[in-house]
């Protein structure tokens, strides 16, 4: 939502000079503001405090304040203040310049697995501190994870935590449509394992596609979305880009299994699946429309076109980076194959060179 | 009172916590975690130290009671002075690090200051606190002996 009259950049409200906007949502508005009574820049949630309970607001803020993790946003304080006869509460939060991962994707709206993974296991560790202040999120998405100045995976949001401990089911006061989870569907319940789920999706569209869950609400509607979320076949085999490795997709099914108890159990076991995986190389999308992939002192593309009727040729390339120099990589290229068979040459291609091998 | 003791290696580090009253030790992580493996690729010392560094972090915060930390360190010797070592040194420092940052008692041992030798430390170890379930071999034996010397 946003405000009216709109709050506006050089607004002065309480002791914070606003910026500029950097984030909205149901709740209001996120600014980057200066705090002049400290003289910092912090982010500031503003929300209008008629549109929930001030409990929830301080609620909030009381578990952000508890986030002493690298890899969670520390809530600083929270006022409340009046604007134009609208109450207002807010805020006051680390500000991260970098922004979430979405402003990280690249033409083709993913992220390179050599970027992701790093990411995941960091919010992962903050998840297991959140876990263990008794927290569950709920509401983990790629919009939710900033980047720190190190590249590192920062989880903010607190707006539908919710208290439980351990295993425990506790019903939430809200949640992220494309995150729902079987079980809040089912029965209106989420604990630890939800978290878990949310990290699995989030993982998946980040490696495959930020949109690609989206796609699937617009077209199927909200209930067949839920029918699919529910019947654990919300992420189909085919949804997955050529290059992800079988190990990898295995750790995405785990987390996102229909039965919150065949999940990883904790944050820290799927970190440790995460860990195991060592991925030499990686692809990602130019603006040009063209996959790129990388590997060591390599760029590699491939070229696909169509021959005759029915029959396709596909053309792995491999660049050195430093002599600029390419060549075609013969042994993997096909000539006059069905479509069906120049898709299989293309992912045994683009994972190998994720493989190193 | 519970005790960490601690033993490092270039490819991964074992952690006893052992929960002493008297003679009588109950090795608590014999069934849990008690090896800390470095993620794969991660082969160097810029990238190994800030892992286990933020692991170290997560063990003593997450038990929080830890009294002692006893490292149990290499062996001084004749041509002992390898990369290898080094490296498990410099990790050794990692633990150091934090525990003065948290005013834990901490202390380095080799094999004559915890009593016991590199062929009898298994025995030793199983003896004063038993053996972990998986992977008994002796860097645990020597992270449970090591934890063993921290008692009161």
């Amino acid at each position: 939502m946003y405000f009216n009259p709109p709050l506006t950049p050089n607004e002065q409200l309480y002791k914070f000079t606003l910026i500029n906007r950097i984030g909205t949502g149901n709740f209001g508005e996120i600014w980057l503001a200066q705090d002049e009574s400290i003289n910092r820049q912090v982010a500031v949630k503003i929300l209008d405090a008629s549109q929930a309970a001030i409990d929830e607001h301080i609620q909030e803020a009381h578990r952000g304040n508890l986030m002493d993790h690298a890899n969670l946003v520390k809530i600083h304080y929270a006022d409340a203040t009046t604007r134009k006869g609208t109450n207002l509460f807010l805020i006051a939060m680390d500000y991260q310049p970098n922004g979430s991962l979405i402003q990280g994707l690249n033409a083709g709206n993913f992220m390179p697995i050599k970027t992701v993974l790093p990411i995941i296991s960091d919010v992962l560790r903050g998840l297991e501190f959140l876990h263990e202040q008794d927290l569950y999120h709920n509401d983990i998405k790629p919009k939710n994870i900033l980047l720190g100045n190190n590249g590192e995976g920062i989880l903010t949001d607190y707006g539908i935590s919710v208290a439980g401990a351990g295993q425990a089911y506790v019903t939430p006061t809200g949640a992220y449509k494309l995150h729902t989870a079987p079980e809040l569907i089912a029965n209106n319940h989420i604990n630890g394992q939800t978290d878990i789920y949310q990290v699995g999706l989030t993982m998946f569209r980040l490696l495959n596609g930020i949109g690609k869950l989206r796609d699937k609400l617009n077209s199927l509607g909200e209930a067949g979305y839920y029918q699919k979320v529910e019947s654990g076949n919300l992420i189909q085999p085919k949804d997955y880009l050529p290059f992800i490795p079988r190990n990898l997709k295995s750790i995405i099914t785990k987390a996102t299994h229909v039965d919150p108890t065949q999940r990883f159990q904790t944050p820290l076991e799927m970190r440790r699946r995460l860990e195991g995986l060592n991925y030499v190389g990686d692809w990602t999308y130019t603006p040009n429309g063209n996959y790129m992939g990388h590997c060591v002192a390599n760029e590699y593309r491939f070229e696909e076109s169509r021959v005759g009727n029915g029959t396709y040729n596909f053309t792995a390339f491999k660049k050195n980076k430093s002599s600029q120099n390419e060549r075609r990589m013969g042994v993997l290229c096909k000539q006059r194959a069905t479509k069906q068979e120049v898709e299989k040459a293309k992912r045994d291609f683009m994972q190998k060179i994720v493989m190193g091998s | 009172m519970l005790v960490l003791g601690f033993r490092t290696s270039p490819t991964e580090v074992r952690y006893a916590l052992l929960e002493i009253d008297g003679q009588d030790a109950t090795f608590t992580n014999a069934n849990g975690e008690n090896r800390l493996k470095f993620p794969n690729g991660m082969t160097t010392a810029d990238q190994k130290l800030p892992w286990l560094h933020s692991e170290c972090e997560r063990i003593l915060r997450q038990n929080q009671n830890i009294e002692g930390v006893v490292i149990k360190t290499s062996e001084y010797g004749r041509r002992s002075e390898t990369a290898n070592v080094r490296l498990a040194t410099y990790m050794e420092g990692v633990l150091i690090n934090l525990a003065g940052q948290k005013n834990i008692p901490l202390s380095v041992k080799t094999y004559a200051s915890l009593g016991t030798s590199r062929s009898a430390v298994k025995a030793f170890a199983a003896a004063k606190a038993g053996q972990s379930q998986t992977i008994w071999n002796e860097q645990m034996a020597d992270a449970v002996a090591a934890a063993w010397a921290g008692r009161n």
